[in-house]
């Protein structure tokens, strides 16, 4: 017999728990939060302020005439060095004084007035997006330089490249590492909240108030889903906040559906959390496996800051297994294009697929009594 | 001797608890793996279509010109529904469009404009490919013109090909490391406060503070045992990226690094009364410490009240010593200042953390 009466009686207990547990419910609530907050704002893929050191055995009018047009605005680089040996430099590059450098060779503007003048860029690779984004920061650089002193001889080139963004006009990156951390936060907070919802009970001994009494498995776990449930909507109202009034990401799409995706998405992520939970007998183990089994997952196999398209045909596979790889697309689809709803159905089918399936499993292991 | 008797009852215990065995081995191995292999924010494979409506040996040989592995022609579209279509599904970073006579106006030297359409949705790829589509247009066509005046020669140092697998399998590694060192010796104690262990050890004539510390280099010892087979097998075999410094070096600053982690720790396990404290607790201190130490967001790129803060990340000082020895070749006594840095932090870290946590019992 499934009665409500019972799996409330679960949830009341859950809540009341956290409730009365300070420091808990302070970090509970902090988690998702900072989460939200440090990737959101923090993590910048733009690349500026690079310094960089300078080697001019050329000390000509067009070596310092191209130093300063790459540094002129001062928003990407700036000399944070002048060197007079290639020694010196290199140890710079390996000590990470400086990210690149600039190696005018003797004769460049010589060999420049004689057709064609070369130098060097030395780039530190630690960091290799780094190293591409400097790279090519500085052909663009040099490809307009290359363009004015064509001009000056009375040549001009016909054709222009234009390029224009779809979906994100400005192509403001912000946004879209903010609404790609909100699936990620969401496939790893919720989940890290219910992991512990049973396996505490285990590992306190409690577990056996449980065994031993007339509820069912069905009404146990469904009441410890909802708490988890419960405690993570409250976060997303949280996150949502953020998102629209804090980061202010302009919403292209319908609330209505953010929010029903949103929500059947920490269905799925918790029901994945109590799976673990019901798994294992040791809270360290229910914790580090859900951190390890969620984080680089859902950053991996989702598009959160690499292309989906660019992903190999194994890469591909494994990513439709990932719950986060639909939400994530959901979240991009309502967002950035407000697709119409007949493209976000099959996604929604699949995330309510995956949560009857994960929460199936969870009855399956569910055992009322030791193994 | 007690000391030492400790030291083998938390080793033990530690690796009796299977699930958590399971998942070091895991995150030690493949989950490097995945994380070195996988995580790529440079530009790789980047599907384009063409909407060539010139469609003449001109344009085709423009095409020609996006180079594998950073591009991935995928074909030709037709019209502007379609692609919409390839942006709307993701199935596309971005989409060249070449006019009407391209051919022509270039022979007469008419103006046209080659569009470059790219999916502003996607995070690092939409800038690296409107830049190097951009680079490369202007390089076809000025070559037809003149040969550039000036030109640059990039070189990568460390990373010839600007690699991400190099760059990925050490900070996951030492990632993966951060984790483990801020959650077990923390797990370890505050088992022992909810199975009520801890009125038993206060009346035991053990110092409270030796079983504390045996706690804390047990776990120490372990991640630093994970860390050495993760080096040795997952990085240089598995993973098989080169590694150019001294391995006994990477251990060394290691073992610094353990010391000011598990210090953290005990921080955690002091204010915490029960796993989920603890767990929540571990996550709210790692993502500062992740995020501070530059591995994600250079930090000369923050803003200047985080790059002071950033000085208080012991990993940072871990991760710039640890890439310099595995990517760059510099031995461990070049690496004075970060060496200090964490002497200091780890020497000060674990005596106030192991101090707090005595006087909390």
């Amino acid at each position: 017999m499934f009665r409500l009466k019972r799996v409330f009686s679960i949830v009341r207990k859950e809540i009341k728990e956290l409730l009365r547990d300070k420091i808990s419910l302070l970090t509970v609530l902090a988690v998702p939060l900072s989460m939200m907050l440090v990737f959101g704002y923090g993590l910048k893929l733009e690349i500026k302020h690079v310094p960089i050191g300078v080697l001019d055995y050329d000390n000509s009018y067009l070596s310092r005439e191209i130093l300063s047009k790459l540094t002129s605005n001062g928003e990407y680089f700036y000399v944070k060095r002048y060197f007079s040996s290639e020694k010196e430099l290199d140890r710079a590059l390996t000590f990470g004084e400086v990210r690149g450098a600039l190696l005018f060779p003797f004769s460049f503007e010589k060999d420049f007035k004689k057709g064609h003048g070369r130098f060097q860029l030395l780039i530190d690779g630690t960091f290799p997006y780094r190293a591409e984004v400097i790279k090519s920061y500085v052909n663009a650089v040099v490809s307009l330089e290359n363009l004015n002193l064509i001009e000056k001889k009375g040549l001009k080139l016909p054709v222009s490249v234009k390029p224009r963004y779809w979906f994100n006009e400005s192509l403001n990156q912000d946004y879209v590492v903010a609404v790609g951390t909100l699936a990620v936060v969401l496939s790893i907070a919720p989940a890290v909240f219910s992991a512990l919802l049973i396996v505490k009970e285990k590992e306190s001994g409690s577990i056996y108030n449980v065994y031993v009494s007339s509820i069912g498995k069905l009404e146990y776990l469904t009441g410890k889903l909802i708490s988890g449930f419960i405690v993570s909507t409250f976060n997303l109202s949280i996150l949502l906040s953020i998102l629209l009034f804090l980061f202010k990401v302009p919403l292209k799409g319908s609330f209505l559906l953010l929010l029903i995706s949103s929500l059947l998405f920490i269905l799925v992520s918790t029901a994945f959390g109590l799976l673990l939970s019901v798994f294992f007998t040791s809270q360290a183990a229910a914790f580090i496996g859900t951190v390890i089994l969620t984080v680089v997952p859902s950053i991996l196999y989702t598009g959160y800051l690499t292309p989906v398209s660019s992903m190999g045909k194994g890469a591909l596979l494994t990513a439709h297994l990932i719950p986060t790889f639909y939400y994530m697309r959901l979240l991009k689809d309502i967002y950035f294009k407000a697709s119409p709803v007949k493209y976000l159905i099959p996604d929604l089918l699949t995330l309510l697929t995956f949560f009857l399936f994960l929460f199936s499993l969870n009855y399956l292991f569910f055992k009322k009594r030791e193994r | 001797m007690n000391f030492f008797i400790l030291l083998y009852k938390e080793i033990v215990q530690f690796l009796r608890n299977r699930g958590l065995l399971l998942f070091a081995v895991y995150a030690f191995t493949l989950d490097i793996y995945l994380a070195a292999t996988g995580i790529d924010l440079t530009l790789k494979n980047a599907s384009f279509y063409a909407q060539d409506f010139d469609n003449s040996y001109t344009s085709r040989e423009l095409l020609s010109k996006f180079p594998e592995p950073y591009f991935r022609f995928k074909g030709y579209l037709l019209s502007d529904e379609s692609v919409e279509d390839v942006l709307l599904k993701d199935r596309a970073v971005g989409v060249i469009r070449i006019p009407f006579n391209f051919e022509k106006s270039l022979k007469k030297g008419d103006r046209t404009e080659v569009a470059v359409i790219v999916n502003g949705a996607e995070v690092s790829a939409s800038y690296l490919f409107s830049a190097y589509a951009t680079q490369i247009i202007y390089n076809f066509i000025t070559g037809r013109f003149f040969k550039p005046p000036v030109e640059v020669v990039p070189r990568i140092y460390f990373n010839q090909n600007a690699s991400s697998k190099l760059f990925m399998a050490y900070s996951e590694l030492l990632t993966v490391i951060t984790l483990f060192l801020l959650l077990l010796p923390a797990a370890a104690v505050v088992l022992e406060k909810e199975r009520e262990n801890v009125e038993m050890l206060t009346v035991s004539p053990l110092p409270n503070i030796v079983f504390m510390v045996a706690k804390s280099v047990a776990m120490g010892l372990i991640v630093l045992l994970f860390t050495a087979f993760a080096l040795f097998f997952t990085v240089e075999k598995v993973v098989s990226v080169p590694f150019r410094g001294s391995e006994l070096d990477f251990l060394l600053l290691t073992l610094i690094y353990v010391f000011t982690a598990s210090g953290l720790s005990m921080f955690i396990a002091s204010l915490s009364e029960n796993m989920l404290q603890v767990s929540q607790l571990t996550i709210l201190l790692l993502i500062p410490i992740l995020y501070l130490s530059g591995n994600w967001t250079p930090i000369e790129a923050m803003p200047k009240l985080l790059q002071w803060l950033s000085l208080l990340s012991p990993l940072k000082y871990y991760i710039n010593g640890a890439l310099a020895i595995a990517i760059k070749g510099v031995p461990l006594k070049e690496l004075t200042s970060d060496i200090v840095a964490l002497t200091l932090q780890g020497g000060a870290l674990f005596a106030l953390g192991n101090y707090f946590m005595v006087r909390k019992i």
